[in-house]
């Protein structure tokens, strides 16, 4: 039988896959954040799960305004590093398992959820970022991915978001497809984005700290109580792009209610984000 | 508004529900809610903006903004906009920075030197506020 192994989350920065592309993370700036990442790439390779599920949000790459999926997910065979307007990341092609997505697509519509669905699709550093920081070397070297991938996008750009609450239901509904998948699989759920950061306006720059801590300290005591927090107030405490933040929920919403934090990092800032990863084990 | 949008026990209806989201979006100083009415404002910027993750369109691009611009119907007020490089000013006029920040590769400019000009900062400052939030 398949099963959710554990969950891990952290924020998707262009800046961090730029910084790893150009081998510079060691420099003064980069080497605080990059050598926080170490404990959690060793707990992910001792997990050694055959396929990761990638929660995040395509930041103008498969997705334009023209037509924007609320939810979607991949169901390719392979996945490749898009060109967001400064060419393709040089990391290795991504291999997709168009079974388990299939399995998903057809659990999740079961479910409710009806997904958006991709076979042809590239994937952003929303995506690609956090592969490297949990998957590459060091310096997120990577030759060859150890685990086979499935994308999940979220809309986190045209309001209006899907609610908190509805992403953590999202969670729960993959964990019951992952559980009915009859193949023995070691599944990661992988949640993206935030934390707290504001890109756009007078604003941008702006960064909570405060908020970002409460919400990691409740990702572990009171999930169900961040899936309460309406999305305008999660632009406020957050900044309007840290309302990202619900993609953690998907990931958590895979977990058991009661869960053990195996690791966890913050850093201010990555430009202009406040940096944070978790890894989390089911109690 | 009809029976149905309310909820009972004295919950906000789903109308209110909304309404205070972007109200509390809206109330933020310096910040954009990216709904559907901003959408709208200026979908011809963030189109031209989405074509420059094509790298034979980003050619074409440099080798005649304006003209490029005029592809896409953007209006006389966003090609000054996009010639100049004013990122406040595309974002007031409905640019959505992610579709934006496409045209700030093409000159690898950086997010921090974009969002150094939306605070009318320099550089320098700019970085100083980012590295004040450390000691909250």
């Amino acid at each position: 039988m398949a099963e959710i192994i554990a969950a891990v989350t952290t924020s998707h920065v262009p800046s961090i896959g730029i910084a790893m592309d150009s081998g510079i993370t060691q420099d003064p700036y980069w080497k605080p954040l990059f050598d926080g990442y170490l404990p959690a790439k060793e707990f992910v390779k001792e997990l050694k799960p055959d396929v990761t599920i990638v929660v995040y949000n395509d930041h103008g790459l498969e997705v334009f305004l023209d037509r924007v999926p609320t939810f979607g997910i991949g169901a390719a065979a392979q996945y490749l590093s898009g060109d967001e307007g400064w060419g393709p990341r040089p990391i290795p092609p991504f291999q997709g398992d168009p079974e388990l997505s299939w399995h998903l697509i057809e659990h999740l519509v079961a479910q409710e959820f009806d997904m958006t669905m991709f076979q042809e699709m590239t994937v952003d550093h929303g995506f690609t970022v956090p592969m490297s920081v949990f998957f590459g070397g060091p310096a997120g070297e990577v030759e060859e991915w150890p685990t086979r991938v499935i994308p999940i996008t979220v809309n986190t750009i045209q309001f209006p978001l899907p609610m908190a609450a509805r992403c953590f239901k999202l969670g729960q509904a993959i964990r019951k497809a992952v559980d009915a998948y009859p193949k023995d699989t070691r599944v990661l759920i992988m949640g993206t984005g935030g934390m707290s950061h504001q890109l756009q306006g007078e604003r941008s720059g702006f960064m909570q700290p405060n908020f970002d801590r409460m919400f990691l300290d409740k990702m572990v005591t009171d999930p169900m109580a961040l899936t309460k927090i309406p999305n305008g107030v999660f632009m406020k405490e957050a900044g309007h792009e840290g309302a990202e933040l619900i993609m953690w929920l998907v990931a958590r919403g895979a977990m058991n209610l009661e869960v053990e934090e195996v690791y966890q990092h913050y850093h201010v800032s990555a430009s202009l984000t406040a940096a944070g990863l978790a890894c989390y084990r089911n109690k | 508004m009809s029976s149905s949008d309310k909820e009972s026990g004295g919950m906000p209806s789903i109308s209110e529900r909304i309404e205070e989201d972007k109200r509390l979006a809206r109330s933020l100083e310096g910040t954009y809610l990216f709904d559907g009415s901003r959408s709208q404002k200026n979908y011809p910027l963030n189109k031209m903006c989405m074509s420059l993750t094509k790298s034979d369109n980003r050619a074409a691009f440099a080798a005649d903004e304006a003209a490029y611009c005029d592809r896409f119907g953007l209006s006389d007020e966003s090609k000054r906009l996009v010639l100049e490089r004013d990122w406040i000013g595309m974002i007031r006029s409905g640019g959505n920075i992610y579709y934006v920040f496409k045209l700030a590769a093409i000159d690898h400019v950086s997010m921090q030197h974009v969002g150094a000009q939306q605070n009318s900062m320099t550089l320098e400052e700019f970085r100083a506020k980012l590295n004040a939030h450390r000691d909250q």
